[in-house]
């Protein structure tokens, strides 16, 4: 629990502090102005949502589920109470209260998807059964797709993550290194690639240049900058420093 | 062998919902006010990149901590 701790909070508590800098340097360039100030600090964590580190709610979501962690276990113990869980936390992604401390919306509204990551973890559902159809799972994730679009986003939700896993297993099947060049810093883009596309943002502003070469230019700076400020943290190898960007420690 | 295939579809996964968490991230003007193809890449991106990643996120939970 502490190594999930340190991994989750740190990164968190760095970024919201660098997301303050940057907000206070570029603030005639922002969308959402900030004051920064100890209220303004204390509050970016009570009400993670509010964060100049937007990307902090999910930080605070995913740590309140790994202290959840009881409720997972007690829940898996027993067939009637794994599925029961289930349903009553797609009733809580419906009837989520509206409280933003400490994203409460949002655990309610994200739990259903963690503890269904974990079912299908322990059932063994993908890696003996779905795996031999990853071209149906694909299809049948699209017609949920276009069923859920007319209907309700819950069920597109539903469509993209089954499309999703039709795709990811098909191309390990074919194309096993896809994505290889950045599929193992995904915590580290998730944490600075934001700061990268702001950059790039600011610099379309001043910088003119066709909208879809920044666009791209927006994605490509999105993931490989946090790619490389990680490898050129991993090859320093200062584990203070590898801690706030996420990165394991050797 | 079986877990190391296993691993592999995990990791393509995580870089496909890395990969749609950036595009969601990339409009370059306001958001929903850009060109119709990047509304669409948008709205694609926010109707399941976040439960996609907490949903692996619950599955590496389940085989690391459970």
């Amino acid at each position: 629990m502490k190594d999930k701790s340190i991994r989750l909070l740190l990164p968190g508590i760095v970024f919201s502090l660098v997301a303050f800098a940057v907000k206070i340097a570029f603030l005639g360039e922002m969308a959402r102005q900030t004051r920064f100030g100890l209220k303004e600090l204390l509050m970016a964590f009570v009400y993670p949502y509010d964060n100049p580190f937007r990307e902090m709610w999910f930080l605070i979501t995913l740590f309140i589920f790994f202290l959840l962690t009881p409720i997972w276990q007690e829940a898996l113990k027993k067939g009637w109470s794994k599925w029961g869980l289930l349903v009553i936390l797609i009733a809580l992604h419906f009837i989520q209260p509206e409280s933003k401390l400490f994203s409460i919306d949002r655990v309610c509204n994200q739990a259903v998807w963690f503890y269904s990551g974990v079912l299908l973890s322990k059932g063994k559902y993908i890696e003996e059964r779905i795996v031999k159809y990853p071209w149906l799972t694909m299809i049948m994730g699209v017609v949920i797709y276009v069923i859920g679009y007319y209907t309700n986003s819950f069920v597109t939700t539903i469509g993209g993550i089954t499309f999703s896993f039709g795709f990811a297993l098909l191309a390990d099947k074919y194309w096993p290194m896809l994505l290889f060049t950045f599929r193992n810093y995904t915590y580290q883009i998730f944490l600075m690639g934001i700061f990268a596309q702001i950059i790039i943002k600011i610099l379309y502003r001043h910088y003119p240049m066709p909208y879809v070469l920044a666009y791209l230019v927006c994605i490509i700076a999105g993931i490989y900058v946090p790619v490389l400020v990680s490898k050129i943290i991993e090859k320093i190898n200062i584990n203070p420093l590898s801690l706030c960007v996420g990165l394991k420690t050797k | 062998m079986k877990n190391n295939t296993k691993i592999n579809w995990l990791l393509i996964l995580q870089g496909w919902a890395m990969l749609w968490v950036v595009i969601g991230h990339a409009f370059i003007g306001k958001h929903n006010e850009g060109p119709v193809w990047e509304t669409f890449l948008g709205n694609i991106a926010y109707s399941f990149h976040m439960p996609l990643f907490m949903l692996v996120s619950g599955w590496l939970f389940y085989i690391t901590r459970l």
